[in-house]
Parts: structure tokens; sequence; C-alpha cells
């Protein structure tokens, strides 16, 4: 089946097409790119980054932008959806939902609409063994956003390995934080993994941080060499 | 050991991702056996001469579009003479309703829906459970042999068969209520509200 990825350039967007892989083809990436930072549905800092993975990934990319207000964000997903059965002829879509019934609930309606199938192949994943298999298969996962206490600015700019994953799991034993950032407490860039044909290199970045929240913006990166 | 069924259309699809392996956490977590099989295998799985027979079978969802199984009702027969704990969850709901006489009618929830318990039941009783996470386009109407646990605008949303085990519900609990799995998990042939 061809399907596009719901894609964010976090590292759940990206397992979610490597996963989806094994099984369907997938002929295109489908980006949101929302204004308002504050957004339930999508991810937003450095999403920016979806050109570069695309073109890494020899992945096209169906971008659409939107104001990010509650429902108008949902009319501006259904069109990019729309858009990605016009130009690169998708029967479905999959999805890194983990555990959103929000997030989840709201594509699967504009799938039922567009009649196109909805995959969401980490949905109800247990969050340490998604980390798990990033790091097994060797992803480049980067947090670049932090907005939960005892999440400091030291961790901004951080990539993902053993040390780290363990660290987050024992946040999660003592202060309930989701080790995979579902709650919203972590956002992640991924630079290079499976599916990626060349990795990313960050040229440039800005940090913006207080009181255990904040964002490692990428201002300028690169396609690098193999 | 509980069987899980795929109702998924082809036989190792994605599908399983999404509406086998998120019931399969859930027994995991408090250490139930579980052996998962497609729909297709379930006849075959139970003529097994009373070896390795599953002490419960739990009818797993599957996606939006994924009506196949509509079209193989006759796969589930063998359903009706198992006398162990069955529990239907959506799709699985619809098969366990049209097998015993029930018909499918158009009824879409997908996302959070509240619901209204008509009885105090074992393994579905009002405790914080009035949300569920719903995913259709259809219910089942319910058939004679069966009562309402519960209903969504006079549409069944949960139904069990008068003397067995036998359970459905339209929504998903492996996503919220997971405890009405856990709860099922306990049951035995005998049924308990005999």
């Amino acid at each position: 089946m061809r399907l596009g990825i719901l894609f964010s350039g976090g590292k759940d967007s990206c397992l979610a097409l490597n996963i989806a892989r094994r099984w369907h083809d997938i002929v295109c990436l489908i980006t949101i790119k929302s204004l308002n930072l504050e957004s339930y549905m999508f991810h937003t800092p450095n999403v920016g980054m979806a050109t570069l993975q695309a073109k890494a990934m020899s992945i096209p990319l169906v971008e659409v932008e939107t104001d990010g207000e509650k429902e108008t964000e949902l009319l501006d997903l259904e069109k990019a959806m729309a858009e990605a059965m016009n130009l690169y002829k998708i029967q479905g879509i999959a999805t890194g939902t983990l555990a959103s019934v929000y997030q989840a609930a709201r594509v699967q309606c504009i799938c039922n609409k567009l009649n196109i199938w909805c995959y969401n192949p980490l949905w109800m994943r247990i969050p340490e063994s998604i980390l798990r298999e990033l790091l097994k298969k060797e992803f480049k996962v980067m947090i670049t956003g932090v907005f939960a206490y005892p999440l400091t600015e030291d961790y901004l700019g951080r990539v993902l390995d053993e040390v780290l994953v363990d660290d987050l799991v024992e946040m999660e034993q003592r202060y309930r934080i989701n080790p995979s950032g579902e709650g919203g407490e972590l956002e992640t860039t991924v630079l290079d993994g499976p599916d990626f044909h060349h990795p990313l290199e960050i040229i440039e970045t800005s940090v913006q941080y207080k009181n255990y929240s904040g964002t490692m913006d990428i201002i300028k990166a690169r396609v690098g060499d193999r | 050991m509980i069987l899980l069924v795929d109702l998924s259309d082809v036989k190792g699809s994605m599908h399983a991702l999404e509406f086998v392996d998120p019931v399969k956490y859930v027994l995991d977590a408090i250490h139930v056996e579980t052996e998962v099989i497609h729909f297709t295998g379930l006849s075959e799985k139970l003529d097994g001469n009373g070896r390795n027979l599953p002490k419960s079978i739990i009818l797993c969802g599957t996606a939006l579009k994924d009506n196949h199984y509509q079209n193989e009702i006759s796969a589930f027969e063998c359903l009706k003479t198992f006398t162990g704990p069955v529990l239907g969850i959506c799709a699985g709901m619809h098969v366990i309703g049209m097998l015993w006489g029930g018909e499918l009618v158009n009824f879409e929830r997908i996302g959070l829906h509240p619901f209204k318990l008509n009885t105090n039941n074992p393994v579905i009783h009002p405790e914080n459970e009035q949300n569920a996470y719903h995913l259709h386009n259809y219910t089942v109407t319910i058939s004679h042999g069966f009562h309402f646990l519960a209903e969504d605008h006079g549409f069944p949303v949960a139904f069990k068969h008068d003397n067995m085990n036998h359970y459905g519900v339209l929504f998903h609990p492996e996503v919220r209520n997971r405890n009405i799995i856990e709860r099922f998990s306990l049951l035995h042939s005998v049924d308990l509200e005999s």
C-alpha cells in the first residue's frame, strides 16, 4: 500500500516510518508547520528540519502551514492529507502517536472522512521500549525541547544513548515523567537513522531556557556526507 | 493462557501492532500468558482435541476501514461451543453479535465518549468507566440470548451472553479502562452471575 507518514521530524514519526516500511511503500512525508507553539496536535520545535530530513531520506515532502488554532489546524491537516492523496496517490497514512487519544481520534476522523487507511504502529507502546528500539536501530535522536521538572538546560542538545535512556526511565519512577515525552515533557529532532541516506549536520543553534522549559532552535543545518 | 485473536484482513498485517499488541501489553503487565493467532486459524486452534486449549479468548479490534471480518463470520462458528470466557472488542463485538444473529447498524464513534451502564457486572461495572475510547463505524444489534450491559443513545455498547461469559464491548478497553481486561482475565468457564 502507498502510505504517507504524518511527519514531525521527531523520534516517534521517524520510528513509525521505519516500522511502516516493513509492510508498505512510503511515498511521502506530510508535515504541518504550526505557528502555535502550544499546539496539542503538532510537534513544533524544529519542525522546519523536515525539509532536510526528507531530502536526507529521499522521500518527497508535503508541507502545509497552519496558524495552529484548535479546529482550523485540523482543516489544514485534512488539506495536507488530501494534497498527498492527489500528488502521491497515498491510500493511507501512518503516525507516530503513542497514547494521545486527542491526536489519534482527530487523525482517525480525517482518515475516515477521506476514506483512507490509518496506521498507528507505536500505539500504546511502553515508552521505554520505544527509546530502546531507537537505540538498537541506531537513530541519532537529539533533545531539542524540554518542558518539565527536572529537565534542565543541560539536556538540550543531548543525543539519545544508553545513559540518557536510563536517566529518563529513572525520572519516570521518581517524577512521573513520561520518558518518551508523550506528556509534552520533551521534544526531539532526528539527525540520522536507518532510513537516512545521509546524516544531518547542525551548524548553528540558539537556546532559549527558563524554569525547566526551553528549546534548542536549529538555525542552520545541512545534509552531510556518509 | 488467553488467546488473542487478530481480526485484521491479512494475517501478519501491521494492524496487529495497533489492535492486538496493546491488549497483550495489558495482560503482560499482570503476568498473564497469551498467544496470538489470526482469526483464520481459530477453528483449528479450538479443535486441538483438548490439547493446549485457551482458558479464555479475546477477539481484538481492527482498523476503521477494515471490514473484511464481516464476510468471514463462519470462521468464528467454533466460538458458539467454547464454554470459556470470550471478550469481543469493537470488531470482536460485531463478530459475537453477528454470530448469534445480530445485525450491523451504522454507528460512528471516534474518540472518547461517555456511555450509560445498565447493570452492575463483575467485568464491566461503574468505577470510573463512564468514558471510553471508541473507533468504529458500526455497532451490532443484540440478539436472543444476550443482554445489554451498557448503551449509548440506545445503541449497544457492551453486552453479555445470558448463560456464558461471552462479552462484547464496542469501545477499546486496552486504551481506556484497562481494568476491564484485567478483570476479564480472572473469569473462568463458570458464569459469575449464575
